[in-house]
């Protein structure tokens, strides 16, 4: 008894979606907050962890209005966090000079209980389920089309 | 009339008062239960304490004790008051599910946090 008027995420993307919804507002108030008051301190840390918190945002949003191309712009952006995770984790684990206070996804998040490595993966494991897909009305493309 | 060691001992109960709500959320959640009655009616005297604790905060900034770092102070502040409303709205919904147990657990965690993070900028 699903209303086709407007979608709604169910199952374990009602948690998933409330969890970047957390880290979209704490990313954000945190990145606004240094940006504003310190921001020549540790200007990579601060401008990265706006960006992150902008992804977090998107994806959020996203997760909220279930549809074929939120589902891809979903998709995208979990991907681009993932590798911003790993890719700013390898830089300040190799070179901490450049980040001299953290941001949210420096050494791998591990401010934040690594949940900012971990999070990426479910997100696309949970958004690559068929009842995911069916649920965002997205569909496979035929074969041989040429997008 | 403001007493940081009384202020300390009050965090650190409201703090261990949202683990055991963060603990009880997960064991809902994986035992595929929606949050009940008697789970939401801790979560919201969970929030009664937090509001107090804000209210304390207001007033004793009011009577000129300035944190370092005001503005992460009432950030902070804020996060710890809006996010188990948030919380008990998801669960009291007739579509909740056992996620909606799993986004209290997780919320009721990162207000904990808050909490801590709120004691060390006083």
């Amino acid at each position: 008894m699903s209303s086709p008027e407007r979608r709604s995420v169910q199952g374990p993307g009602r948690l998933i979606a409330a969890v970047y919804t957390l880290f979209a507002l704490s990313a954000g108030a945190r990145a606004v907050f240094q940006i504003a008051t310190k921001f020549s301190h540790a200007p990579l840390a601060y401008i990265l962890s706006a960006v992150a918190a902008v992804i977090y945002l998107l994806a959020a949003i996203c997760f909220t209005f279930p549809s074929a191309g939120s589902w891809r712009t979903a998709v995208v952006a979990l991907c681009i966090e993932f590798v911003g995770v790993v890719g700013v984790g390898l830089i300040s684990v190799l070179d901490p000079g450049l980040f001299k206070d953290a941001s949210v996804w420096s050494k791998f998040g591990v401010g934040y209980g690594f949940v900012p490595l971990v999070l990426p993966l479910i997100g696309l494991w949970w958004l690559w389920r068929p009842a995911t897909r069916a649920a965002f009305g997205e569909r496979l493309p035929p074969e041989d089309s040429v997008a | 009339m403001f007493c940081a060691a009384m202020n300390a001992i009050a965090a650190l109960a409201i703090f261990v008062f949202l683990m055991a709500l963060s603990a009880w959320g997960l064991i809902l959640a994986a035992t595929r239960r929606r949050p009940d009655r008697t789970y939401l009616a801790a979560v919201a005297i969970g929030e009664i304490e937090l509001v107090l604790q804000a209210i304390v905060a207001l007033v004793v900034i009011a009577g000129g004790h300035r944190p370092p770092s005001i503005g992460e102070f009432f950030g902070y502040l804020l996060a710890t008051v809006i996010l188990l409303p948030y919380g008990i709205v998801r669960g009291r919904s007739p579509q909740a599910t056992q996620w909606d147990s799993g986004v209290i657990s997780v919320v009721t965690f990162a207000v904990a946090v808050a909490v801590l993070r709120l004691l060390a900028l006083w």
